[in-house]
């Protein structure tokens, strides 16, 4: 007789319990994905996570040997905390970039408006450099 | 020939600082402010020597009178 041995797991973001399982050290087999439920095999026993709430819960049945699960689920664990930190430094970064592309917007909205207004008011470019990051118009007039 | 010249400097930050030359008395802020103007208000603002020639021109003749 078998039953359906259900486990809580510290696993939580899908994205990187995904790509910790796909690692080499997670020796596991990856089968159908989705969000809510991930299908893998291990040591040639079918098993799932399913999403819970607080974390994914691991689904196996007992009626195969259980022998070295705990110390699988162990090392599948530092290998997905290794992916969130990935994960949180590729966010981080993403937010850096949008950040500096929304501030050379700015500044180009800027420096458009200084140029278009400076031409109405009868002055010209004379010159323009950039620098860091940093623009410098020189506006010039005769009279 | 007389030249007037604007210097404007857009920070990384998009800070905007901008400097005039060839001006006397307050028409340079008169000119910056036009200029400027859909840029947001001024948070600082410091005078050079030229801003205040004008002013005691002004004074100046006052006294005469």
């Amino acid at each position: 007789m078998s039953s359906i041995v259900k486990l809580a797991t510290p696993l939580l973001d899908h994205e990187c319990v995904v790509e910790a399982l796909r690692q080499p050290g997670a020796r596991c087999t990856l089968g159908k994905t989705t969000i809510e439920r991930i299908e893998l095999t291990y040591n040639g026993q079918n098993m799932s996570l399913v999403k819970a709430p607080l974390g994914y819960i691991l689904e196996y049945r007992n009626d195969y040997n259980r022998a070295g699960i705990p110390e699988w689920l162990s090392t599948v664990d530092q290998l997905y905390r290794a992916q969130v930190v990935e994960k949180e430094k590729r966010i981080a970064e993403e937010e850096r970039r949008r950040i500096e592309e929304e501030k050379a917007r700015l500044r180009a909205e800027q420096e458009r408006l200084v140029v278009e207004k400076a031409r109405v008011m009868g002055y010209r470019l004379d010159k323009r450099a950039e620098k860091d990051g940093s623009i410098r118009l020189v506006l010039v007039r005769r009279m | 020939m007389n030249e007037e010249k604007i210097v404007v400097s857009i920070g990384e930050d998009g800070s905007i600082e901008a400097e005039a030359f060839g001006f006397e008395g307050p028409v340079c802020m008169e000119k910056l402010s036009t200029l400027l103007a859909e840029l947001g208000p001024f948070t600082s603002e410091r005078h050079k020597d030229d801003y205040f020639k004008g002013k005691r021109t002004t004074v100046q003749r006052q006294g005469e009178v």
